[in-house]
């Protein structure tokens, strides 16, 4: 059986053969590159792609989009390389391949941060400036100034409206803030229905943009941030909001919006 | 697996392998294809609840002309999760909502795999 792997991934293939207990062999191409996967009797018993072999084959494998994939049945493995179940298998796997997304997220997070690509004044002047008391307004700003594809940023109160915010691209703001109350309101109620404790942040992930909700301690408080899919980062977005999140928390106590 | 709806069994296969407290598959105003939950889980509360989400997903949407809802989340203290990501089938608006027990517990390729899973039963049965 030959096949691509656009139509079927490799995670499947794995799924398939060892769910009918198959004994086969799996040979995968991509560009210049190879790969290959044994099956004994509903499990992968070995792997090969490159220099590699074993487990972390398979975890390489698992992560190619596009190629092809040849399948021969009843080819013993020359070799064990993997032990692990393999549901055990395609589960570290995706944990693996949602820690590598988010370690690219922390490295360019950490590049921006550490402003590789600005003078050490500009960073210095900006690092004083960060660290130093700031007010619900500039916190915004400086929040907005940091996300790529930026839309908006607001703090608002459900039964309140918008206290401070700031937009990169033009929004009804007034009209966004109240569609957005009733979002976080019919979240809350979702939230109690299912007993799942309170809420946290919630995410919006749309084809064209992310929309942050982040609960600033207060359940009627939350930071608001919308930003472009294309160009923002949302494990960079996430952690932005959370450490923008806790210091509004204490701006907001000291202007004494919050008690 | 609670029953033989090939739906439920993507479901069930789902949850089994990815972990997953429950979940379900509903249209978009909220009636309830299939489920697959624990023991303790109430799928026609979950499916209600998913439904205003995604109300709510295409309110916020038509206010910021933003593109249709891909993924809508929401995070509990207590590190459970609900992921809803709508889809289109065959002219169906439906929606897949998994409910994540751990924080940190990956679900995108399971429930992309389901999906997937879900257009081949739907068009072979």
């Amino acid at each position: 059986m030959k096949g691509r792997l656009e139509d079927m991934a490799v995670a499947d293939l794995i799924q398939h053969n060892c769910q009918d207990r198959k004994t086969a062999r799996v040979q995968f191409k991509n560009g210049g590159q190879k790969g290959e996967l044994f099956f004994k009797n509903g499990n992968v018993v070995h792997a090969s792609m490159g220099n590699l072999s074993g487990e972390d084959a398979v975890y390489q494998l698992v992560t190619w989009e596009q190629g092809t994939f040849d399948l021969s049945p009843d080819v013993e493995s020359p070799t064990i390389t993997v032990t692990r179940n393999w549901t055990s298998l395609l589960l570290e796997a995706a944990r693996l391949t949602d820690e590598t997304s988010e370690e690219r997220e922390a490295q360019k997070e950490a590049e921006r941060t550490a402003g590789l690509t600005r003078g050490e004044d500009e960073r210095f002047v900006e690092i004083i400036q960060e660290f130093s008391v700031a007010t619900p307004q500039q916190l915004v700003e400086q929040l907005s100034s940091k996300i790529e594809g930026h839309r908006v940023t607001c703090v608002t109160q459900i039964r309140g409206g918008n206290l401070y915010w700031y937009s990169s691209s033009p929004v009804e703001l007034e009209e966004l803030v109240e569609q957005v109350n009733q979002f976080v309101k019919m979240v809350n109620t979702a939230a109690v229905r299912l007993k799942a404790g309170k809420i946290q942040d919630n995410l919006l992930i749309t084809e064209t943009d992310y929309l942050l909700v982040y609960f600033l301690g207060k359940e009627d408080f939350y930071l608001l941030v919308a930003a472009d899919k294309t160009k923002a980062n949302l494990g960079t977005l996430r952690h932005l909001a959370r450490v923008y999140g806790d210091r509004m928390l204490s701006a907001l106590k000291l202007e004494g919006v919050l008690v | 697996m609670e029953n033989q709806n090939p739906v439920a069994v993507v479901l069930a296969e789902m949850n089994r392998t990815a972990q997953f407290q429950a979940s379900t598959l509903s249209l978009r105003d909220g009636l309830l294809v299939a489920s697959s939950a624990s023991n303790g889980d109430n799928p026609a509360a979950q499916s209600a609840v998913v439904a205003k989400l995604a109300e709510a997903a295409n309110l916020v949407r038509s206010q910021m002309a933003i593109g249709a809802p891909e993924e809508l989340s929401f995070n509990a203290e207590d590190g459970k999760r609900l992921i809803c990501r709508p889809f289109e089938l065959n002219g169906h608006e439906l929606i897949l909502a998994v409910l994540v027990p751990k924080r940190g517990q990956p679900y995108r390729r399971a429930t992309s795999q389901a999906i997937a899973r879900l257009r081949n039963v739907w068009q072979t049965h």
